[in-house]
C-alpha cells in the first residue's frame, strides 16, 4: 500500500549513492579513457536528475511533512542515526541539485587536466549536498555538510584560475569557521536535548522540534546560540559581512564548480538556516530576526553596487550572488509565511538562474581567457544563442516577469513590506540597480559595434546548449506555472512559521 | 466576450513559434516569421471585432449613442446590463490566506485600447514589411514585435494589477530590444538601456504602490481594492501615497517629466517601432493605467493635482524642446511627450472622458505622423548615405513634396489633426480637454493647454516647411561630399538654418539663402549631375505600395476618428467611456474659438518663418540665444542625469566596491589570516621536540578532560566509554 510519497522508498538515498558510487568508479576507470570517465559522470548525474524528479513529482504536499523518509542505525550509542526525508523546502533543493549537477558535468566535457580527479571530486561534493538535503539527522547533515565544502579546496586551487591559491584558502577557511560554529551549536542542541535527566539526547531533527525537547531549550540559551547557527551556516550562504569569499571563489572556480558553488552550496547555507537554525531555535529566531533582516538588506544593496563597479564578469555574477542571496536572508528574517516561502523558491530560481549564467562565462572565457567586460562588443552578431541565453539569465536577475525569479522575489518584498516596510523599499530600489548592472554588461559585451578580434569565438557548442536549455526553460516553466513549487513549499513553511509564530 | 483572451494569446504563440520553428528555416525565416506576425496580429485584431460586436449586446454603455449599433438591446435591457464582463478569473497560485490569479476583463475602455492596438499593430507591422526589408534581422523584428504585441493586449485586458505589472513589465523589454534592434551603433544600445532603466525607476514607485495596495486588502483585483478605497477600508493618507506611487510607473512609462529623458532617445529604434511603441501604444499605458485604476486616484485630491500638475508641466516643457529640434522624430517624440501630458493632465483634472478620448485620437494621428516620417528617412537614407549626414535631420531635406506626394499628403493631414484644426480629429479631443480644465476652474492648465496647442501647431508645420517645402537642400549635403562645391566654401557643408548665433548666419548667408527659394541653385544641380554621377546618390522617391497603403489607411482614422465624440452631435465614446456618470462637455465655442486660433497662429508663424520669409528663423534664434540654447539642449536634463549618474550612482557604488575590498576583505579577512600566520611562526617555538615536555602536557590534558566530564556530565563518560 503505498501511497504518493512514500512510493519508492530508497530514492533519498539513491540521490546520496549514486553519484558517490559513480565517484568511485570514476576511480577506477584508468586515466587513457577519458570518455569512459565522461561517461559515468554524465550517467550518475543523469541518474541523480532522474531521482531528484522523481522525488519532486512523488512528494504529496498535501500531506506536507517529511516523505520517503529512511532510517539507517549509524552509532547508536550516541543517538546518530542515518534518517533521511524530504519536505516541501527540501525536495525543491534536492531538484535544483540534480538540475545544477547534470548540467555542470555536461559542460565540463571540455576539461582536459586530470578529468578523473576533477570529476570524482566533482560529485563526491555532490554526493554531500543531497546528503544535507536529505538528513533529517544534525550529526549526518553535518558530516555531509563537510562532505559537501572540503572538496571544493581541491577544486578550485587545481582546476581554478585568477588568484586560485588565496581565492581557494580563503573560502575554505571561512566556510570552516563557519562549520565550527555550527559545530558548536549542533553539540550544545545535543547536549541541551538531553538536560536534567528528561531529555533524550539526540541528532533527531524532528525529535529536536518537538515540544518536549523544545521545552528544554530556554529563551537564553536559544538567543545565545541562534546566531551562532545563523552565522555558521550564513557564511555559506555568502550573508553580509561574511561574504567575502564568495566574489573571489567564484572569480577563481572553474565552470563547473562555480555553477555547483553558486548555485547549490551557498542555497546549503541558507537551508541550513531554515532546517536548523529556525526551526530547531524559533525563540531566538524571533530574537534576532531584525538584526539579520539588516545584514540581508545591507547585502542586497549593497553587493547591486558592489555589482555595478566590477569590471569581470564572474565578479559581476559573484556580487550579484551577494545581492540575490541577501534576498534570501531577508525572506527568512521576515519570519512571515510569504517571505519564508519566497525565500525558499529564490533559492531555486537563484540557483538555476546563477548555474546558467556561470555556464555561460566559462563557455566564453574558455575561448576568450578574459572575462573582462569592457573588452568585448557587439559579441550578438556572431553568437546570438550565447547572447540570448545569456540576456535571458539577465532578465531573471533582474526580476523580469515570466520567470521564476520574479515571482521569488515578489513573495519576498510582499513578506518585507509585511513586517519592514522599509527593508522592502530597500530591497526593490536594490533591484532598479541590479538592472543597471545588468543591462551594462549585457550593453558594453554585447551590443555596440562588433570588436573584430572576436571574430573567431565559436557559439555555443552543442552540450553547452543543451545545458543552458535545460536551465532557461527550467526558469520559464517555473515563472509561468509556480503552483507545484508554492504548493509543497508553502506546505512546509507553514508550520515552521507557526512555531515561530511569525506572520502568516 | 470571453474569446477576448485569443487577441494577447494569438501574438504570444507566434512569438514562439518564430522563436523555436521559424528561425530553424534558413533563408525562408524571415518570410515565414513575418506571416506568422502579422497573421496573428490581423487574427488578434478580428477578435477585437467580435468582442466589439458582443460588446454592443451585452455591456452597459453607447446604446443609445445610435450610429455604431449592431446589436441593441432595449432600453430597459440596457439599464441592466454590466460596465464590465469579467470573463477570465483563473487561479494562478497561493501562498498561506493569499491566492494569486489572473483576471482579465472586458469593458469599454479595454475595447477601444484593444481596437487601436490591434488596427495599428496590424499596418504598422505590414507597413514594416517594406521598411525593414533586406534587414539580416528581419525575422527577429518580427518575432519582437509579436511579444510586443501579446504583453501591450494583455496590459489591456488585465484586471489585475500583478498581471498587468507583469505585462507592463514585458512591453518595456520588448522596448528595450527594439529599441536596441541595431545594437551593433553605440547610441543605440546606450538608448535601449536609458529607456529600461528609466522607466524601471518609475516602475520602483509602482511595485511599492501595489505592495501597499495589495498588503491593505489581500488582493491584486482592481475591483476589489477599488472596493476597498470606496468603503473607506484603507487609511486616507496610504491611499494617496499608494496612488502617488502607482503614478510613478506611469511617469516612468508615459515619458513624464521629469522621467521623460528616455522617450526621444527611443527614437533610435526603427521607425515603424516608434510609431507603435512609443507613440501610439506602450507609451500610452501609463495614461492607460491612471484611467484604469482612476478609482484610486479619485479618491485622493492630493494625488489627483500632482498628476495634473506633472501633466501640465511635461504638457508645456516638452513642447517648447520640439520646437528647436532638427530631428524629425525628435520633433515627434518631444510632441508625444508634450501630448501625453495633455491626457495626463486631463485625466488629473476629472475630465476622464477627455484624457482618454485624446489618447484615443492621438495614437491614430502620431502612428500616422511617425510612419510618414519613417517614410521620409526611409528615402532620405540611401541619399544621404555615406555623406555623413543623419537621414532623420530636417535641416537636409526639403523640397519633399513633389518626390513623396503620398507621404506629404498624409503627413499634412496628421499634422492638421495633431495641430488641432477643425474639423480633425485632434481639435475635437483636444477641445474637450480644455473645456474640461475651464469645467475644473484650473486656468492654468488652460492656459498652457492653449499655448501648447499653438507651439504644437508651430513645430508641426515648421517640420513640414523644412523638410517638404523650400530647396532640395539634400543636394549640398550629397554636393558637399564631392571635390568642390559650394558647401565647401560655405564652411564644412553646415547649413544655418537657425541657430543661436548671429556669426554662423552670417557665414552661411549663402546657404541660407537656398532656403527661401523654390529653386534650386544651378551650381547644385550641376554638382549632383556632373562628375560625380547621378546613380551614385538617387533623389529621393515615394516608397513602396506597402509602406503608402497603410499610411492611407491610417489617415483615415487619424482625420476622422475624432468624430466618435461631437458634443451635441455624436456622443458614442462618451457614452461608452466615462468615470462615475455620463458626461458630456457642451459645445463651448469660445473654448472651440481659442483653440483652433492656437493652432491657427501656430501655423501662420510658422509659415510667415519658414515658407515665406517674412521672419527669419536665424534671427529670431539669434535674438535669443541663451533661450535657443537651452531649448536645443532640451534644458540640460540628459547632461544633469548623466552627472547624477556619474557622481552619485558610479560614486555609491565605487565606493561599495573600494570598502568591500579594502575594509571587509583585507581589514577583517586578510589581517586576521595574517596575524593567524604569524601567530603560528611563534606557537612552532612551543614545539621542543623533547618526549617529556609533550608527556607532561598529555598528562595534565587527559585529568583536566576527565574532570571536566565527569563533573559536568557523568552519563556523557558512561555512554561513551562503557
Amino acid at each position: 500500500m503505498n501511497s504518493r510519497g512514500d512510493a519508492g522508498v530508497g530514492y533519498l538515498s539513491g540521490t546520496v549513492l549514486a553519484p558517490f558510487i559513480s565517484a568511485l568508479i570514476i576511480m577506477v576507470i584508468p586515466r587513457r579513457w577519458p570518455w569512459a570517465i565522461r561517461l559515468v559522470a554524465t550517467a550518475g548525474s543523469g541518474l541523480t536528475l532522474v531521482l531528484s524528479l522523481l522525488i519532486f513529482v512523488g512528494y504529496d504536499w498535501q500531506r506536507a511533512g517529511f516523505q520517503f523518509q529512511e532510517l539507517y542505525e549509524w552509532i547508536p550509542e550516541l543517538g546518530i542515526r542515518v534518517r533521511l526525508g524530504v519536505d516541501g523546502i527540501s525536495v525543491p533543493m534536492v531538484l535544483l541539485t540534480g538540475l545544477v549537477i547534470f548540467t555542470g558535468s555536461i559542460v565540463s566535457f571540455k576539461i582536459a587536466d586530470r578529468p578523473k580527479e576533477y570529476y570524482a571530486l566533482l560529485l563526491i561534493l555532490v554526493a554531500g549536498v543531497f546528503g544535507v538535503f536529505v538528513s533529517l539527522d544534525l550529526f549526518f547533515l553535518f558530516f555531509a555538510y563537510e562532505i559537501a565544502v572540503l572538496p571544493m579546496y581541491l577544486l578550485i586551487a587545481v582546476w581554478g584560475s585568477t588568484r586560485k591559491d588565496y581565492a581557494a584558502m580563503k573560502l575554505t577557511l571561512m566556510l570552516v569557521a563557519g562549520s565550527v560554529l555550527v559545530w558548536v551549536g549542533l553539540l550544545a542542541v545535543y547536549v541541551q536535548s538531553g538536560a536534567s535527566g528528561a531529555g533524550i539526547s539526540s541528532f533527531d531533527i524532528e525529535a529536536l522540534a518537538s515540544p518536549q525537547v523544545q521545552r528544554l531549550f530556554s529563551p537564553s540559551f536559544q538567543n545565545i546560540f541562534f546566531p551562532i547557527f545563523f552565522i555558521g551556516f550564513g557564511v555559506l550562504a555568502a550573508m553580509w559581512p561574511f561574504h567575502t569569499w564568495s566574489p573571489d571563489g567564484h572569480v577563481a572556480a572553474p565552470t563547473a564548480v562555480s555553477m555547483l558553488h553558486a548555485g547549490v552550496l551557498m542555497k546549503l547555507g541558507a537551508y541550513g538556516c531554515i532546517r536548523v537554525a529556525v526551526f530547531l531555535l524559533p525563540e531566538g529566531a524571533r530574537f534576532w530576526a531584525p538584526v539579520f533582516l539588516v545584514c540581508g538588506t545591507v547585502a542586497a544593496v549593497y553587493g547591486a553596487f558592489s555589482a555595478l563597479a566590477q569590471r569581470d564578469f564572474k565578479f559581476v555574477i559573484g556580487y550579484s550572488s551577494v545581492s540575490h542571496m541577501g534576498y534570501v536572508i531577508v525572506g527568512i528574517s521576515t519570519l512571515s509565511l510569504v517571505g519564508m516561502s519566497g525565500a525558499v523558491l529564490q533559492m531555486f530560481a537563484h540557483g538555476i538562474m546563477t548555474a546558467l549564467f556561470f555556464a555561460l562565462v566559462g563557455a566564453i572565457y574558455d575561448q576568450a581567457h578574459t572575462r573582462e567586460i569592457g573588452i568585448f562588443g557587439g559579441l550578438a552578431r556572431t553568437m546570438p544563442w550565447f547572447v540570448g541565453f545569456f540576456a535571458i539569465a539577465g532578465l531573471a536577475s533582474l526580476g523580469l516577469p515570466g520567470l521564476a525569479n520574479f515571482l521569488a522575489e515578489l513573495l519576498i518584498f510582499l513578506g518585507t513590506f509585511q513586517t519592514y516596510p522599509i527593508a522592502g523599499v530597500l530591497c526593490v530600489v536594490a533591484v532598479a540597480v541590479t538592472a543597471t548592472y545588468i543591462l551594462r554588461l549585457v550593453g558594453r559585451s554585447f551590443f555596440g559595434p562588433f570588436n573584430a578580434r572576436w571574430g573567431g569565438l565559436h557559439d555555443m557548442l552543442p552540450n553547452e546548449w543543451i545545458a543552458a536549455g535545460i536551465l532557461v526553460v527550467t526558469l520559464i516553466i517555473v515563472g509561468l506555472y509556480p503552483a507545484p513549487f508554492m504548493n509543497m513549499i508553502n506546505a512546509s513553511s507553514l508550520p515552521i512559521i507557526e512555531k515561530v509564530g511569525g506572520v502568516r | 466576450m470571453d474569446i477576448a483572451w485569443l487577441a494577447p494569446v494569438l501574438p504570444a504563440a507566434a512569438f514562439f513559434f518564430n522563436v523555436l520553428i521559424a528561425r530553424q528555416l534558413g533563408r525562408f525565416k524571415h518570410g515565414v516569421a513575418a506571416a506568422a506576425a502579422i497573421g496573428s496580429i490581423v487574427g488578434a485584431f478580428a477578435v477585437f471585432l467580435v468582442v466589439f460586436l458582443d460588446a454592443q449586446a451585452h455591456l452597459g454603455g453607447p446604446a443609445h449613442a445610435g450610429g455604431i449599433k449592431l446589436a441593441a438591446p432595449s432600453l430597459q435591457e440596457e439599464a441592466e446590463l454590466p460596465r464590465r464582463l469579467l470573463f477570465d478569473h483563473i487561479p494562478w497560485f497561493s501562498v498561506g490566506r493569499w491566492d494569486f490569479y489572473t483576471t482579465l476583463s472586458v469593458d469599454w475602455v479595454s475595447i477601444m485600447m484593444l481596437g487601436v492596438v490591434g488596427f495599428l499593430a496590424s499596418l504598422i507591422q505590414i507597413y514594416s514589411i517594406g521598411y525593414m526589408r533586406g534587414d539580416n534581422r528581419f525575422w527577429w523584428f518580427f518575432t519582437v514585435m509579436s511579444l510586443f504585441c501579446a504583453a501591450m493586449l494583455g496590459l489591456v485586458l488585465a484586471y489585475d494589477f500583478l498581471l498587468m505589472y507583469m505585462c507592463w513589465e514585458l512591453v518595456g523589454l520588448c522596448s528595450f530590444l527594439l529599441i536596441g534592434f541595431w545594437y551593433q551603433e553605440r547610441d543605440n544600445a546606450e538608448a535601449a538601456k536609458k529607456a529600461f532603466i528609466t522607466t524601471r525607476l518609475g516602475d520602483v514607485g509602482f511595485f511599492i504602490g501595489l505592495a501597499i495596495l495589495f498588503l491593505q486588502t489581500n488582493t491584486f483585483r482592481m475591483d476589489e481594492i477599488f472596493e476597498a478605497i470606496d468603503a473607506g477600508r484603507i487609511d486616507p493618507t496610504l491611499v494617496t501615497v499608494a496612488g502617488i506611487l502607482v503614478f510613478m510607473g506611469a511617469i516612468g512609462k508615459s515619458g513624464q517629466f521629469p522621467l521623460h529623458v528616455w522617450l526621444p532617445d527611443a527614437m533610435a529604434g526603427p521607425t515603424p517601432v516608434s510609431a507603435l511603441v512609443h507613440s501610439a501604444t506602450m507609451v500610452a499605458a501609463g495614461v492607460y493605467l491612471i484611467g484604469r485604476a482612476y478609482p484610486l486616484f479619485v479618491a485622493s485630491p492630493v494625488t489627483m493635482a500632482v498628476i495634473a500638475t506633472i501633466g501640465t508641466i511635461t504638457a508645456i516643457f516638452a513642447a517648447t524642446i520640439a520646437l528647436t529640434q532638427r530631428d524629425i522624430k525628435k520633433v515627434l517624440a518631444y510632441s508625444t511627450v508634450s501630448q501625453l501630458g495633455y491626457m495626463v493632465m486631463a485625466l488629473g483634472l476629472g475630465a476622464y472622458t477627455a484624457g482618454l478620448f485624446h489618447l484615443f485620437t492621438h495614437a491614430f494621428f502620431k502612428a500616422l505622423l511617425f510612419l510618414g516620417a519613417g517614410s521620409v528617412i526611409h528615402s532620405m537614407e540611401p541619399v544621404l548615405h555615406g555623406t555623413g549626414k543623419s537621414p532623420n535631420d530636417v535641416f537636409w531635406m526639403g523640397g519633399l513634396r513633389r518626390r513623396m506626394p503620398i507621404t506629404f499628403l498624409t503627413f499634412v493631414v496628421g499634422s492638421l489633426s495633431l495641430a488641432g484644426i477643425f474639423p480633425l480629429s485632434g481639435f475635437w479631443s483636444k477641445d474637450e480637454i480644455l473645456v474640461g480644465a475651464l469645467d475644473a476652474g484650473a486656468w492654468v492648465p488652460f492656459a498652457v493647454g492653449l499655448v501648447t496647442a499653438f507651439l504644437t501647431a508651430f513645430y508641426m508645420f515648421r517640420a513640414i516647411y523644412l523638410a517638404f517645402f523650400g530647396a532640395e537642400r539634400w543636394r549640398l549635403a550629397v554636393a558637399g561630399s564631392g571635390p568642390v562645391t559650394v558647401a565647401h566654401a560655405a564652411g564644412g557643408g553646415v547649413i544655418a538654418l537657425e541657430g543661436p548665433d548671429r556669426d554662423t548666419t552670417a557665414r552661411h548667408g549663402a546657404a541660407t539663402a537656398t532656403v527661401d527659394t523654390q529653386d534650386v541653385p544651378a551650381h547644385l544641380e550641376a554638382g549632383d549631375h556632373g562628375g560625380q554621377g547621378a546613380d551614385h546618390h538617387a533623389a529621393p522617391h515615394e516608397s513602396p505600395w506597402v509602406m503608402t497603403v497603410p499610411l492611407l489607411i491610417i489617415s483615415v482614422p487619424a482625420a476622422i476618428a475624432g468624430w466618435l465624440n461631437i458634443p451635441g452631435v455624436f456622443t458614442a465614446f462618451g457614452d461608452a467611456i466615462y468615470y462615475g456618470e455620463v458626461h458630456h462637455e457642451g459645445l463651448n465655442l469660445a473654448v472651440a474659438a481659442a483653440g483652433l486660433l492656437a493652432g491657427v497662429l501656430g501655423i501662420a508663424v510658422a509659415t510667415i518663418m519658414y515658407w515665406k520669409p517674412l521672419l527669419s528663423p536665424v534671427a529670431v534664434g539669434a535674438s535669443f540665444p541663451r533661450l535657443y540654447r537651452l531649448l536645443y539642449n532640451k534644458y540640460y536634463f540628459d547632461e544633469m542625469y548623466q552627472w547624477v549618474i556619474d557622481h552619485v550612482v558610479l560614486g555609491i557604488s565605487g565606493l561599495a566596491a573600494v570598502f568591500d575590498r579594502k575594509v571587509i576583505n583585507e581589514g577583517v579577512v586578510d589581517r586576521p589570516a595574517m596575524l593567524t600566520s604569524r601567530l603560528g611562526y611563534w606557537l612552532r617555538f612551543l614545539q621542543t621536540g623533547r618526549t617529556y615536555n609533550y608527556a607532561f602536557a598529555f598528562v595534565v590534558g587527559i585529568l583536566v578532560a576527565g574532570v571536566v566530564l565527569a563533573g559536568f556530565r557523568p552519563d556523557f563518560l558512561q555512554a561513551s566509554l562503557w
